[in-house]
């Protein structure tokens, strides 16, 4: 073996050597390194899960949300159809209650008018009674001379107790 | 409220002059007519109202009366013209309108 050149108790000094690195190096670097390694691993695969969750979390989410609109179109829909229904219900009674307020005008008017027209009728009768008196005494004034006068005093006179007396 | 104190003499002084002026006024007798009446008109009138008889009688002559008499004894009238029936007359219609 000295031939060959290898000196053995180098080489066992190097393989001890080598084993003792082995040791050394498996201990104090490659575990902590293959453990930090692992985490890495075990926090991707972490990572990925919840990113798969979040994704069909958000995808039900999508899903929610249009049911939701087509919920609230719905609802709004019908919301909509009621106050439609209600406003026109209010039109009617709106338009009811104006026509009977306008009968009722209508109704006050005619009952004016008729007072109006028969104060208008007493008043007519009134003024034509008293120009048939006035028009009487203007023709009687004229008419009458003293001894017409005279006969009708005398009349007067002899009917005295037959007479209703006015008395002021 | 100011209150004028009269003489209580004179006060009564003053009511018994309105009291006479006022019997007077009571006692007056107006015969007012168209023209002047007859002594026949007036013996008639004499007979159908008795009191005319004993009071003192003034008479006027009023052309609005037309014709007939008008008696005025002291506040009330006795309305015997034929001015009197129209206005009756008038009032008549006025009530049958009614």
């Amino acid at each position: 073996m000295e031939q060959l050149g290898i000196d053995f108790k180098l080489l066992i000094a190097q393989i001890i050597n080598f084993v003792l690195f082995f040791i050394i190096f498996k201990k104090y670097l490659a575990s902590p390194f293959t453990s930090f390694l692992n985490k890495e691993r075990k926090d991707e695969k972490e990572r990925e899960a919840l990113l798969v969750k979040i994704k069909k979390e958000d995808e039900d989410l999508t899903v929610n949300r249009s049911k939701l609109k087509d919920q609230m179109k719905k609802e709004v829909d019908i919301l909509i159809l009621e106050a439609k229904k209600t406003a026109e219900n209010l039109k009617k009674e709106l338009i009811m209650q104006a026509r009977k307020e306008a009968e009722e005008i209508k109704l006050k008017a005619s009952k004016q008018l008729a007072d109006e027209r028969q104060k208008l009728h007493v008043e007519v009768k009134e003024k034509m009674a008293e120009m048939s008196v006035l028009i009487v005494n203007k023709a009687l004034n004229e008419f009458l001379d003293e001894e017409s006068k005279k006969r009708i005093t005398q009349h007067i006179l002899k009917n005295l107790g037959k007479n209703v007396v006015y008395e002021n | 409220m100011w209150c004028m104190k009269i003489n209580p003499l004179i006060k009564a002084n003053i009511r018994r002059y309105l009291e006479t002026l006022l019997q007077e006024e009571k006692n007056k007798i107006t015969i007012t007519s168209s023209h002047e009446l007859s002594q026949d008109e007036l013996s008639t009138l004499f007979d159908s109202i008795p009191m005319l008889k004993k009071a003192a009688i003034e008479y006027k002559i009023d052309a609005q009366t037309m014709a007939g008499v008008i008696i005025k004894i002291g506040s009330k009238i006795i309305d015997l013209s034929l001015q009197g029936q129209l206005l009756k007359l008038k009032d008549y219609m006025y009530e049958i309108d009614r």
